[in-house]
C-alpha cells in the first residue's frame, strides 16, 4: 500500500478578500504521477505553492510525509516564465543550489557536491551546459536545468509548475518523457498543465481544479464532458481513439457522423487531427457552430 | 613611486585611505544583493532613514552608533515588511519609510539648530576626517558582514534569485530577507560619516552593476563587485590629495567612469562577437538566446 507524502485537508486559500481555492481534499501518495488541470486563474499554481509550503492555507491542514519516514523531501521547479533570466547565475551554480539545505556552511561546492551537479546534469543531457548562463538555454534546457536542481536533493516529491507551457510539441514530448523515466525510479511527480491532450496521453492521474477539486480520478474518469463543462464552462468533446483520450472544445471540432472509428462524448463522432474535406461543410455554412460539421484541429 | 607612498607620510591620508577602500569594499559587496534584488534605491533611501536616527540620537544625546544603526535597522525590516505584501513593491515600501524618516530627522533639527555642522558631514561625508573609532566600526562591519554572506552564502543567494521555492529548499526566505535588511543597514550607517549620505548610493549601486556587465556568475560578481569598490575608493583618496577635490565625489566621478568605459566595452564587444557569429549561433541549440554582454 501507498502511504500518503502529502495531504491536504479541507485546505482553503485567500488572496485578500478573494477566495482562490475551498475546501480541497487531496492525498499524493508514494509513486503518484499528477496531473493538476483547470483554466487559467482556478489556482492551480496556488495549489502547488501550498504544497510546496511557501504558501499557508486560511483554512485546513496540511500533512507532510508519514509516520517512520523522515521530513519529505520535496524538489520544486517554478514557472520558467517567473523566473529573472537576467540573474547571473551559470547552470551549474543553479544545480548545487537544490543542495543548500545540505548543512554545509562554506560557500563553494564540496567535490562530491560538483560531482553530483554534473552527474545530475549529464543525465539530463545538459552536461555539457554547465557553464553557460542560464539564459543562454533553450526552453527544454531551462526546464532541464531546474529539474536537476530539484533532482540533486533527492526529492521525494517533485512539483513543477507548467513545464510543458512555453515549448515546442518535441520538448513537451522529451519532458514528459522525462518526468514519467523519474517516476519510475520512485520519485512522485505533481504539475501543474494548460495541456489536457498530453496529460491524458501521459499522465495516470489528475485533479481538476477551479477554485475547489471538481474531480479527480484516472483521465478516462475525469475528462468527460461533464467535468470539462465544469471546469471550463464550455463545451468540449471527448475522443476515445485506438485506446487514446483527445480533448478538444466543440467550436473546433467538426462531427462527423460517418466515422465508425470515432467514438465521442458530449457530441457525437469527431475527427482529431485530418484535414478538412470538402464534404465536410458547404459553401455558406457557419463554420463556428458546434453543430454543423467541420474538420477538427487536434490538440496534440 | 614616490606619488604612491608621499601621502602615506600623513595619518589623515592612511586613515582616508583606509576607510575609502574598507568602505568601497563593503558597499561593493552588499550592493550586488541590492541590485540583484532591484532595491538599487534603498541606499539612497535608507542613508536619508537614517539621518533621521541620527538626528534622535544627537538631540537625546545617545551614541551615532546606537541611534543611527537602531533606526537604520528597523527601517529596513519595516520596508522588508512593507515590501512582503503583494500591492506594495520594494521601491515603493522604500519611498514611503525612509521619506518619514528622513522628515523626522528634518523636523528635530530645526528645533536644534547646533546640528549644522554635523549635518554637512553627515550629508557630504568627511573621509578625511575619519576617526579610529569610526575605522573600528567600519571595519567591525566589513568584517561581520563577510563572515554573514560567507556562512549563509547559499540560503542568500536562493532568497534573492527564486524567493518562491527557497522556503522549500530548507532556506528560511522570512529570516534570509531580515538577515539582509540588517546588512544593509548596518553597511550605511558604518560609511554615512564617511562617505555621506548624498554618495553612498553610488558606492553601493555602480560597483554591482559594473561587476554585472562583466560576469554571467554570481560568486565571480560579488568578488569583482568588492574588488571595484576597494579599489575606486582607494583610488579617490589619491585623486583628492592630488588634485585636492573632495574624496567622497571623486570616488564616485571614478566609479562613474568605469561604468561608462565598460559599458561601452561590453557593448562593442558584443557586436562584435555578434558579427563573428553571423545570423546563426552554431553551438546554441534552436530557441536559445545569444548572449551580447
Amino acid at each position: 500500500m501507498h502511504h500518503p507524502l502529502l495531504e491536504l485537508r479541507a485546505v482553503s486559500f485567500t488572496y485578500g478578500d478573494g477566495v482562490v481555492l475551498r475546501d480541497v481534499d487531496l492525498a499524493v501518495r508514494e509513486g503518484a504521477f499528477v496531473g493538476i488541470v483547470g483554466p487559467s486563474g482556478a489556482g492551480k499554481s496556488t495549489l502547488l505553492r501550498l504544497m510546496e509550503g511557501s504558501l499557508r492555507p486560511a483554512a485546513g491542514t496540511i500533512a507532510r510525509g508519514h509516520e517512520g519516514r523522515g521530513n519529505l523531501r520535496l524538489g520544486v521547479v517554478p514557472q520558467l516564465e517567473a523566473i529573472d533570466w537576467n540573474f547571473p547565475i551559470t547552470v551549474e551554480e543553479l544545480v548545487l543550489l537544490g543542495a543548500t539545505g545540505n548543512g554545509r556552511r562554506l560557500p563553494w561546492a564540496s567535490k562530491e557536491m560538483r560531482a553530483q551537479a554534473r552527474e545530475m546534469l549529464e543525465t539530463l543531457g545538459i552536461g555539457n551546459l554547465a557553464r553557460r548562463h542560464i539564459r543562454n538555454l533553450s526552453g527544454g534546457q531551462q526546464q532541464r536545468a531546474f529539474i536537476a536542481r530539484a533532482l540533486v536533493r533527492r526529492p521525494d516529491l517533485l512539483l513543477l509548475d507548467e513545464p510543458t507551457s512555453g515549448v515546442d510539441v518535441r520538448t513537451r514530448h522529451d519532458i514528459l518523457h522525462l518526468l514519467h523515466e523519474l517516476n519510475h525510479e520512485g520519485i512522485a511527480i505533481v504539475m501543474t498543465t494548460h495541456d489536457l491532450n498530453a496529460v491524458a496521453a501521459h499522465l495516470p492521474s489528475l485533479v481538476c481544479v477551479n477554485g475547489r477539486v471538481v474531480a479527480q480520478g484516472t483521465p478516462e474518469q475525469v475528462l468527460t464532458p461533464d467535468v470539462l463543462r465544469a471546469l471550463y464552462g464550455a463545451e468540449m468533446i471527448v475522443i476515445r481513439r485506438e485506446g487514446m483520450l483527445l480533448v478538444g472544445d466543440a467550436f473546433s471540432a467538426t462531427v462527423d457522423a460517418h466515422d465508425p472509428a470515432s467514438h465521442a462524448q458530449g457530441v457525437p463522432r469527431a475527427h482529431f487531427g485530418e484535414e478538412p474535406q470538402p464534404h465536410d461543410h458547404g459553401p455558406g455554412e457557419d463554420h463556428r457552430h458546434p453543430e454543423r460539421p467541420r474538420a477538427a484541429e487536434t490538440r496534440r | 613611486m614616490t606619488w604612491l607612498t608621499d601621502p602615506l607620510t600623513h595619518a589623515f591620508f592612511r586613515y582616508g585611505l583606509l576607510a575609502g577602500a574598507l568602505g568601497g569594499a563593503l558597499c561593493g559587496l552588499v550592493g550586488v544583493y541590492v541590485v540583484l534584488r532591484k532595491m538599487s534605491y534603498i541606499g539612497h533611501g535608507l542613508s536619508h532613514a537614517i539621518f533621521g536616527g541620527a538626528a534622535v540620537a544627537y538631540v537625546l544625546n545617545w551614541n551615532f552608533y546606537l541611534g543611527a544603526g537602531a533606526w537604520g535597522v528597523l527601517s529596513a525590516l519595516l520596508i522588508n515588511g512593507v515590501s512582503r505584501r503583494r500591492k506594495v513593491g520594494a521601491d515603493a515600501a522604500i519611498g514611503v519609510v525612509t521619506t518619514a524618516s528622513f522628515a523626522v530627522g528634518v523636523v528635530l533639527i530645526s528645533s536644534v539648530h547646533t546640528f549644522t555642522v554635523n549635518l554637512e558631514a553627515a550629508l557630504f561625508g568627511n573621509i578625511l576626517g575619519v576617526t579610529a573609532e569610526q575605522l573600528w566600526v567600519l571595519g567591525g562591519v566589513a568584517m561581520v558582514t563577510l563572515a554573514l554572506i560567507v556562512l549563509r552564502y547559499r540560503q542568500l543567494l536562493f532568497a534573492t534569485f527564486d524567493p518562491e521555492a527557497a522556503d522549500a529548499y530548507g532556506v528560511n526566505s522570512r529570516g534570509a530577507d531580515a538577515l539582509f535588511a540588517v546588512i544593509i543597514a548596518a553597511t550605511v550607517v558604518a560609511t554615512m560619516q564617511i562617505l555621506g549620505v548624498t554618495l553612498i548610493a553610488a558606492t553601493i549601486v555602480v560597483p554591482a552593476v559594473i561587476a554585472r556587465l562583466l560576469t554571467d556568475s554570481f560568486a565571480r560578481m560579488l568578488v569583482i563587485s568588492t574588488s571595484i569598490g576597494a579599489i575606486s575608493g582607494a583610488l579617490g583618496m589619491y585623486v583628492s590629495y592630488y588634485v585636492d577635490t573632495p574624496p567622497g565625489a571623486d570616488i564616485v566621478l571614478i566609479l562613474a567612469s568605469v561604468f561608462v568605459i565598460v559599458y561601452a566595452a561590453t557593448a562593442i564587444l558584443g557586436r562584435r562577437r555578434l558579427q563573428a557569429l553571423g545570423t546563426v549561433d552554431t553551438h546554441a541549440e534552436a530557441g536559445a538566446a545569444i548572449e551580447l554582454d
